[in-house]
């Protein structure tokens, strides 16, 4: 069977596998980014017991393998009475791992921000809550970045780990046609050309563009 | 900035539908519309799902033959890691497993059987011409060849049994797996099914060949049945009647069934009952 046999057979399968694959890492993705802003603001809370709730967060869903946390999201919390859809288990266990390793940059962003903007926000009187989220988030953008799109590249190839809770994702269709016809060059490659082309043709323009724009908002531009 | 949380937060709101897992049993639920759902693997020609997801293979057949005997005609399909089928069911994520489950004591412990639908023996699957003549475990261990089989099998027990050491083991993920370890040199003999070594034979175009079952030691041979949830009882023993039906003429199931190599050897002798193989196997 030549390869474009292939397509014409099994191309539409691997679209709609394809889909789906968007879709996890859509819903994964604004997870990922509302977990790390949270954490990781509460990991500089002055109050012992937020801050605390943070690190035993973050420590435990970056100590643990994401593979293993899936699995206990799609096959243990049912037994503690909570059955979530297999997309919505895979989105939440995607989610909680990606925003634990977030949530340190965001901290490590916030704490970046020069010393010079806390004490000019101080002595122009704003209050905490208004410092944090007019001075010195928007300025945080710029610096975190970077390594936010690293692991958002990351968080899209790891969304291949749901077809083992089955979704039927881009991952599961091709294993399920290889599976079925044998045809391990083609189904596997066809599925690493499609997930190379959404990473470098979509994800990181995207993430590119988005650097450029939070440079420019905080007057960073043109370089 | 607050805007695009407020669009994330209704997104993921709209994903997380929250269900409680249902107290009814099976047959409640099928009583109120629910639609049935299959489980299995991918394991040609067992079980497997086809294109739009349809039920494939003869363990699927003999289980809709029944089903349909019972009067229910609509049910969904769901594909596992093989696993994956145990816990799965467990987690109410399917109501039956047809995946060509072996019934074997520590499965029992898990799921409830259905009284076999068929006996059937495992094989060795080894390069062509069998070069280090390897028919069964004893040879495995005489040999020191590298022996593949996938995790989860029953043949990991057996291995384990008749002594193969962990080091001469290697596990992989179902039967894709075992033909890819194969191929690619990582194993010198495989242990699986006999369908299964079957489909592999014809798939690699005589690459590599199936020993003859008959080599293997007897008590190898294993009735397979359809697993169920252990509070489903009361379907379980509807479905048992429905089956005992079926087989009593099985005409239209061999015929269903037939085109995925399913044969009259296959049918359980009576002496291989459910009770006896969760006791001893």
């Amino acid at each position: 069977m030549n390869y474009l046999e292939f397509l014409s057979e099994h191309g539409v399968t691997l679209l709609f596998g394809t889909v789906t694959t968007v879709k996890v890492f859509v819903c994964s993705f604004f997870l990922f980014l509302i977990i790390s802003m949270i954490f990781g603001l509460m990991r500089l809370s002055k109050n012992a017991a937020i801050q605390g709730i943070a690190t035993v967060y973050i420590e435990f869903f970056r100590g643990t393998s994401l593979l293993v946390q899936l699995f206990w999201a799609y096959y243990v919390l049912p037994f503690f009475g909570v059955s979530l859809e297999a997309f919505s288990a895979g989105v939440l266990a995607l989610g909680l791992n990606f925003g634990a390793y977030g949530a340190e940059v965001v901290r490590a962003g916030i704490l970046a921000v020069p010393q010079g903007q806390w004490e000019a926000a101080h002595a122009l009187n704003f209050t905490p809550a208004k410092r944090m989220s007019r001075i010195i988030i928007p300025q945080i953008f710029p610096i975190i970045l970077p390594p936010i799109s690293n692991l958002t590249v990351e968080l899209l190839k790891a969304t291949a780990l749901v077809a083992l809770v089955t979704v039927v994702d881009l991952t599961f269709e091709a294993r399920q046609i290889n599976s079925i016809t044998w045809l391990s060059a083609q189904s596997f490659g066809t599925a690493l050309l499609i997930y190379y082309i959404m990473a470098r043709f979509a994800l990181v323009p995207f993430l590119r563009w988005l650097e450029v724009v939070a440079a420019r908002k905080v007057g960073l531009g043109d370089h | 900035m607050t805007r695009f949380f407020k669009v994330a937060t209704v997104l993921l709101a709209s994903v997380f539908t929250v269900s409680s897992v249902q107290a009814e049993t099976l047959t409640e639920r099928l009583a109120n519309g629910d639609k049935l759902r299959l489980g299995f693997g991918t394991a040609v020609p067992w079980a497997y799902a086809g294109d739009n997801g349809e039920a494939l293979g003869f363990v699927n057949a003999i289980a809709l033959t029944v089903l349909e005997e019972m009067g229910i005609e609509e049910h969904e399909t769901k594909v596992f890691e093989w696993s994956g089928l145990i816990p799965g069911i467990n987690a109410n994520r399917s109501d039956m497993i047809t995946g060509g489950m072996y019934i074997l004591k520590s499965r029992c412990e898990n799921i409830n059987f259905s009284d076999p639908i068929g006996v059937f023996g495992d094989a060795m699957l080894v390069p062509k011409g069998n070069p280090k003549n390897i028919n069964n475990y004893q040879d495995v261990i005489d040999t020191g060849a590298k022996l593949v089989t996938g995790t989860g099998f029953n043949t990991v027990e057996a291995a384990k049994k008749y002594g193969v050491p962990d080091s001469q083991m290697l596990l992989v993920e179902g039967e894709v797996g075992i033909l890819a370890a194969m191929k690619a040199g990582r194993a010198d003999v495989a242990v699986q099914t006999f369908f299964g070594a079957k489909e592999h034979e014809a798939k690699t175009g005589g690459q590599f060949e199936v020993t003859d079952p008959k080599l293997m030691p007897k008590e190898t041979l294993n009735v397979v049945g359809i697993g169920f949830r252990k509070s489903d009882e009361e379907f379980r023993q509807a479905f048992n009647a429905a089956l005992a039906k079926v087989m009593a003429s099985p005409d239209t199931m061999l015929e269903r069934a037939g085109k995925y190599g399913y044969d009259r050897a296959q049918l359980p002798p009576p002496s291989m009952t459910t009770e006896w193989a969760c006791a001893t196997k």
